[in-house]
């Protein structure tokens, strides 16, 4: 199979003095919208759990993240915030219902479209699908990592992963169309 | 590759499409699109909404804010510890800042029980302005107890994160690396709250009932490995209470925090076990989701309940003037023959809808009762000691029980037609078992937890008396539940005795009940679980099939195969 080639998203191979910082700087908004996500829209931990990954990534030998440093950042933010998201749903418990709320994200979206709002309207209909289905859109298209990328991520095989953004795409193609008649 | 067509629902498609196909297989795709007009549009359309989602996606609200930008880039993380933000963050502890508490701590407390919060408590209490006991719900308790933590342990916590260094994905398994420094630390936090003292002056109500009491303890604090000494939660002078569970090889592995099985407890010391329904069934959504995916469940998202509550049962209706049946049935446990497993059936009156009978869990239901609490009473001379299976964060305070104050720590409600089912494990008198062996009654001074004042501005509460379950009874369960309109809660008292029924002879339902008590348990590898294996469970669970209409409980079945499949 292919090579494992460096990412266009990440740093050159000058991991210098500022490989790190600059990565960080770089990561910091689009890994707390993914944690954040993952946290049920909490942004105050998401923040938490980012500065935690970072802390973790200084900590890191340029050179064993070198060509990968981004999707070790979003592999490392995605473990911490599954931490916090299963511990808090053992507190959550208390109120029955509420672990749905733990993993679901979006508010559900009412059937009715504005026009003028195609953004919205497909941010609502990628509300609507599965949690884990979101997030490999989000990984896909928001963070833009392939699907091997994801794979390592979110632990699942690079198989399950195109089935699933496969059913995921399949599903929004159909309910966009719908949408628009 | 023998594509001349492609259904339009091949994920190679939408590979294709969005460019994840290399080499033979790109090529193999771009000679079956040649010839297929059906397939060449879909790819446009595939890659059409992806940009679309792209572009969506790029809109998507940013959280970042402007005050993020003043947030420097962390220093590298020995000197993130010394300089001091809560280097608690940094051990794979909670995320929780001191000041601004929310909900984590409370899981510290879910695995010792409300019982052993309350014990915390008193030592807060002692420096802190008194907590009316009304105010009682978990949290604020949680919150209350852990004030003092993060001062006491940031050393240890420091001390922790240095040594284990290097990523995410390598928690410091504390046994092993902890320092003298930690050790000793640890020791001292003990000794302050785990003082028995405030036992006696206690300005509180405390409760043995509340289950977790004799939780598992190394060094007489309740343990939660790896998670530095964050996870000790102090368990005041009840260490005496025998410790039930050994620390597991290869536990320390496993980045959960874990809540840990409820313990057995001894029935002289403990005969009330209290505790707020669950209904609630999240937790099987999650273990079918995860297994389905061929994946293993994280231990503490197997919630035995959720588990449980996730099938219907086939219980007796209510009768009478009550909207609630308690159908009750013993045998042998079949994970540990020698145990008796009693299973609590609850049966919720039928209300007459016109409602389709296709999926009737999405129905909303009526409710029909609400603040639905169970109290067990458990006789000493028939009962060694007892294990509530599942409810590890539920657990009552009796004089919550006996106001009907459910709400204190759940929400239990009951909808019309549904059913419930909770397990115990109960050792007989006689039985001699190490592992379910508990304090003789001396060591507690019988029942010292019913006596105890209330707090500076509340009234003291009723302390209930118990009815001293008869002889040939194993043990009476007391079901409290309040009618949607009723201000006040009703009160059912139901009996058990034991005839010996070996598990062969019990119901399908209960077979099946068991059944997924050993699969919970098997997931979260409880202590508990004895001989059972998967194919035990799906043996148990196969007997239990009847009646599975909606072919729930054949899932199960699947599903205990889909584990093995994964754990070979």
């Amino acid at each position: 199979m292919a090579t494992e080639l460096p990412t266009s998203r990440d740093p050159t191979h000058d991991y210098g003095s500022n490989f790190l910082e600059r990565t960080v700087a770089a990561q910091r908004a689009p890994l707390t919208r993914y944690a954040t996500r993952l946290l049920g829209g909490d942004v105050d931990r998401a923040r938490d759990v980012v500065q935690d990954t970072f802390v973790k990534f200084m900590a890191q030998p340029p050179a064993t993240v070198d060509g990968h440093a981004v999707e070790w950042l979003f592999t490392v933010c995605r473990h911490r915030a599954l931490d916090v998201l299963r511990k808090e749903s053992r507190m959550r418990a208390f109120a029955a219902g509420e672990a749905e709320r733990v993993t679901t994200t979006e508010p559900r979206p009412g059937r009715t479209l504005e026009h003028a709002e195609t953004h919205s309207a497909i941010l609502r209909l990628i509300g609507e699908l599965p949690p884990n289905q979101q997030e490999l859109v989000r990984l896909k298209f928001q963070n833009g990592f392939s699907y091997k990328e994801i794979a390592r991520i979110t632990k699942l095989s690079v198989t399950n992963v195109g089935f699933l953004l496969h059913t995921a795409v399949a599903r929004l193609r159909t309910e966009f169309a719908a949408q628009r008649m | 590759m023998n594509a001349s067509k492609f259904l339009p629902d091949d994920p190679k498609l939408t590979a294709y499409a969005l460019g994840e196909l290399e080499g033979a297989e790109r090529a193999a795709v771009e000679a079956a699109l040649r010839d297929d007009p059906a397939a060449r549009a879909a790819v446009e359309e595939i890659r059409a909404l992806g940009a679309r989602l792209e572009s969506a996606l790029a809109a998507e609200v940013a959280v970042e804010t402007a005050s993020d930008a003043s947030v420097p880039a962390p220093p590298l993380a020995h000197a993130a510890i010394i300089s001091g933000r809560d280097p608690s963050k940094l051990d794979g502890g909670p995320l929780v800042d001191a000041p601004n508490f929310r909900w984590l701590p409370l899981f510290y407390y879910a695995v010792g029980g409300l019982a052993a919060a309350s014990v915390a408590l008193l030592v807060v209490l002692r420096t802190s302005p008194p907590v009316p006991r009304t105010s009682f719900p978990a949290p604020a308790i949680a919150r209350a107890v852990a004030t003092p933590a993060p001062a006491a342990m940031p050393i240890v916590a420091a001390t922790e994160k240095v040594l284990s260094g290097d990523t995410a994905a390598k928690t410091a398994s504390m046994p092993a690396r902890e320092s003298q420094a930690a050790r000793t630390a640890k020791r001292e936090i003990f000794r302050v709250t785990g003082s028995p003292a405030p036992m006696a002056a206690g300005s509180i109500q405390l409760s043995a009932t509340a289950g977790s009491v004799a939780m598992n303890s190394r060094d007489g604090a309740i343990f939660s490995e790896n998670r530095g000494l964050r996870g000790y939660v102090p368990t005041a002078n009840l260490d005496s209470v025998a410790p039930a569970w050994a620390a597991r090889p290869g536990a320390d592995d496993d980045r959960l925090a874990e809540v840990r099985d409820n313990d057995f407890l001894g029935a002289a010391q403990n005969p009330l076990s209290t505790f707020g329904l669950n209904v609630g069934t999240a937790s099987y959504a999650n273990v079918r989701r995860l297994l389905l995916a061929h994946r293993l469940p994280p231990r503490d998202a197997v919630q035995m309940e959720e588990l449980l509550n996730n099938f219907p049962y086939h219980y007796a209706s209510p009768s009478g003037a009550a909207p609630i049946a308690v159908s009750l049935e013993v045998a042998a446990a079949p994970w540990a023959p020698a145990h008796r497993l009693v299973r609590i059936g609850l049966q919720g009156r039928e209300v007459s809808l016109a409602a389709p009978s296709a999926e009737p869990k999405s129905i909303s239901l009526p409710t029909i009762a609400q603040d639905v609490m169970l109290q067990v009473e458990f006789n000493p001379t028939r009962v060694a000691s007892y294990r509530l299976l599942g409810y590890e964060n539920r657990q009552l305070i009796k004089e919550d029980f006996n106001n009907g104050n459910a709400s204190a720590t759940a929400s239990a409600e009951l909808g019309a037609g549904h059913t419930v089912t909770t397990l115990y494990e109960i050792v007989p008198v006689g039985v001699d078992d190490a592992d379910a062996r508990v304090a003789p009654v001396d060591e507690l001074k019988s029942r010292p937890t019913e006596i105890a004042a209330a707090p500076a501005g509340s009234r003291p509460r009723p302390v209930s008396q118990l009815r001293h379950v008869p002889p040939p009874e194993l043990l009476t369960v007391t079901l409290r539940y309040r009618e949607p309109a009723a201000a006040t809660s009703q009160r059912l008292e139901v009996p058990l005795t034991d005839r010996g029924a070996q598990f062969a002879d019990a119901s399908p339902d209960f077979k099946f009940a068991a059944a997924v008590a050993g699969f919970g348990m098997i997931l979260r590898e409880s202590p508990h679980r004895g001989a059972a294996t998967l194919a035990d469970v799906a043996a148990w669970a196969e007997a239990g099939i009847t009646d599975d209409t909606r072919g729930t409980r054949a899932e199960l079945v699947e599903l205990v195969r889909a584990a093995e499949k994964i754990e070979r």
